[in-house]
């Protein structure tokens, strides 16, 4: 479904394997060379690093692998390793990254880069294995750059696209990639695994700036008690991740030449002509992209626009690809619970202004703990966001969607659980 | 193409009949005239829905008995997938298999008898191409109501596993040889699934359809009183 995933490693620097994505990202590391690796498990997380561990324990790879008490200790280690000028992978899941949250904040502030890969798992309780994304987007406003996978392919090249982007001088903030797990982590899918030299290439060696060192000490983090000095840094925060949207171009342009795949934070299907959009970001996009493709032959003008790259926010790709449309439908795979989607009134806000802004802005909730979203859900949305365009009406509240045969099955197990 | 659920299957393949009829796994959702159906069994299980998919048996347990001395069934199923879609040629399955396991750190001689058992597993089915399939029939969206008390997630009945008829996951059942057994209560103890109970003079009663067959029993019975045989019938 998606391009880039079609495009064969023919003639280009890459071998052709059957990845999982908790393979894909491990091999991302490997080939970044990356100097340490500390981790701790949490399912559907544990693959990646019990990949890792094997490589270093073979001596295949030259990086120093630990395992950690925690969480906390888990980011706390992370983010000081890469203080001292480490290029650091590390990655975690949903109550872990919950556990380890302080640190996030932190390691942000300290403008320490490195890459953390989260298997989305959706938080408890009630608990579940399953992927949505409050685990991820509650790292939202921490600081790190966050780069949505669709695919395995996706899985492993955002994170070769963050280490170059997080290290960038104009940048240095630590980031993010999120792959949704089962749907990614434990699925083997084709994938152009890059040669060594190429990624060598592409990637050249981490330069810290200011690194810890035993000769030369540096604070990291200091207290600022007075308060013009924390909006200050803060302000610069926010300041690098904004030029993070320029870099990631930039690097994007040369990821493209070196391996003829080409990321763009956002990207469109179907939307030539489209009056109605569906936005979406991972893997369950392309179940968005093949209710697209289906709508469209039953005479639908619907396309899919999904963000790849959500902090920085693209905002102006957003505003480039949905201004004029008629409806615009927000897909959360999330839930601010009393409000509704997270990424919806980043959209919104996003539009606002424009003269040409669509009528009708529908935010959409489905798929919360792993809960699949069928073409029926797909074009139930699309015909409300319709119907409410041509009324002239706005929506009231988010739709909740659900199907009559799940609530078949909520019901039966209900009463399992109540005893009747 | 679909990612995740699957929602329009040309091809399921079921490694357990015990799961066809799993109200929370419905492997048979979404299957359309002309769709195939492969269970892993030697007898022809009564499929209750009435839609005209082709059924497969074969009984891919006895053949991973036979090479591996193990009911491990990753290489059979894919195997028998790879030959069912016509997707994957022979070689490509041994060159997988074989670099799966090796990654797995096992020994060549294992690995060789997991080639073997996947290419008997290829050779066991044909080739069925399926295009023109029908969409599947679609669910009505309905709208959650606010369910008060009932919408918080409690659980009022306790014990209610046993509800759940795991016994069918059974490969080897366990056999207790009354003549040998001492009524120690060892197997009792041991039992992980708690499908032991004792009898008025202290024997040990099995229920089978909770037992899932793991055999913790069997190899802590000092006696060796259990004796371990493949269950031959499924119910």
């Amino acid at each position: 479904m998606s391009d880039e995933g079609d495009k064969s490693g023919e003639g280009e620097r890459m071998v052709l394997k059957m990845l999982t994505g908790s393979q894909a990202v491990a091999w991302a590391a490997r080939l970044a060379r990356v100097d340490y690796i500390p981790a701790y498990p949490i399912t559907p997380q544990t693959e990646i690093i019990e990949i890792l561990s094997e490589w270093v324990r073979k001596g295949e790879m030259d990086a120093t692998f630990m395992q950690v008490e925690s969480e906390h200790s888990l980011l706390t280690a992370a983010g000081t390793a890469a203080a001292t000028g480490a290029r650091v992978f590390t990655a975690t899941s949903s109550q872990g990254l919950l556990y380890g949250f302080e640190m996030l904040y932190s390691i942000a502030g300290w403008r320490a880069p490195l890459v953390l890969v989260n298997v989305a798992r959706a938080l408890a309780a009630p608990i579940t294995l399953e992927p949505d994304h409050n685990d991820v987007l509650a790292a939202r406003d921490s600081g790190f750059l966050h780069f949505y996978a669709e695919n395995v392919q996706e899985a492993l090249d955002l994170v070769l696209l963050a280490y170059r982007v997080a290290e960038d001088h104009r940048v240095l903030l630590p980031a993010i990639v999120n792959i949704d797990g089962f749907h990614l982590s434990f699925t083997r899918e084709r994938v152009d695994l890059p040669e060594q030299d190429a990624v060598d290439e592409f990637l050249p060696e981490y330069k810290p700036v200011n690194p810890i060192r035993a000769s030369k000490p540096v604070a990291k983090g200091i207290p600022v008690l007075i308060p013009p000095l924390y909006s200050f840094f803060k302000y610069q925060m926010h300041m690098a991740s904004r030029n993070a949207l320029s870099v990631f171009r930039e690097a994007a342009k040369e990821f493209e030449k070196t391996f003829s795949r080409d990321y763009a934070p956002v990207e469109e299907y179907m939307m030539d002509d489209a009056d109605t959009v569906v936005v979406m970001s991972n893997s369950f996009a392309s179940a968005g992209k093949y209710a697209v493709s289906v709508l469209r032959g039953e005479g639908y003008k619907v396309g899919l626009f999904k963000i790849r790259l959500f902090r920085p926010f693209p905002t102006d790709d957003v505003i480039k690809s949905l201004r004029g449309k008629r409806c615009v439908l927000v897909i959360d795979q999330n839930i601010s619970v009393g409000k509704g989607g997270i990424i919806c009134p980043e959209i919104a806000e996003a539009l606002y202004h424009l003269e040409d802004r669509p009528k009708v802005i529908l935010p959409v909730i489905v798929g919360l703990g792993g809960k699949s979203i069928s073409l029926e859900e797909f074009r139930h949305a699309v015909s409300v966001a319709e119907r409410l365009a041509s009324l002239g009406a706005r929506p009231d509240g988010p739709l909740l969607l659900f199907r009559e045969d799940e609530a078949i099955l909520v019901e039966s197990l209900l009463k399992i659980a109540s005893g009747g | 193409m679909e990612r995740g659920h699957i929602f329009n299957p040309n091809y399921v393949l079921v490694t357990s009949p015990s799961l066809l009829f799993d109200p929370t796994v419905k492997p048979l959702d979404g299957m359309v005239e002309g769709s195939v159906l492969f269970v892993n069994s030697s007898k022809d299980v009564p499929i209750v829905d009435s839609k005209k998919i082709r059924v497969i048996y074969r009984d891919v347990t006895d053949l991973a008995l036979k090479h591996v001395g193990k009911d491990i069934l990753s290489a059979t199923m894919g195997a028998v997938a790879c030959k069912l879609s016509g997707l994957i040629g022979l070689q490509s399955l041994v060159d997988s298999v074989s670099e799966e396991l090796e990654e797995l750190g096992l020994e060549p001689e294992l690995i060789e008898k997991n080639i073997q058992l996947a290419k008997e597993c290829y050779s066991s089915v044909e080739s069925i191409s399926l295009c023109g399939l029908e969409y599947r029939p679609l669910h009505n969206v309905v709208e959650v109501r606010y369910m008060g008390e009932r919408g918080i997630p409690d659980l009022l009945s306790m014990g209610n596993t046993a509800l759940r008829k795991t016994g069918s996951w059974r490969v080897l059942k366990p056999l207790i040889d009354r003549n040998l057994c001492t009524a120690c209560g060892i197997c009792y103890i041991y039992c992980p699934e708690s499908c032991i109970s004792l009898d008025e003079q202290g024997y040990p009663l099995i229920n089978y359809d909770s037992c899932k067959g793991c055999l913790v029993c069997a190899v802590e019975c000092p006696m060796k009183a259990i004796k371990a045989e493949r269950e031959s019938v499924w119910s």
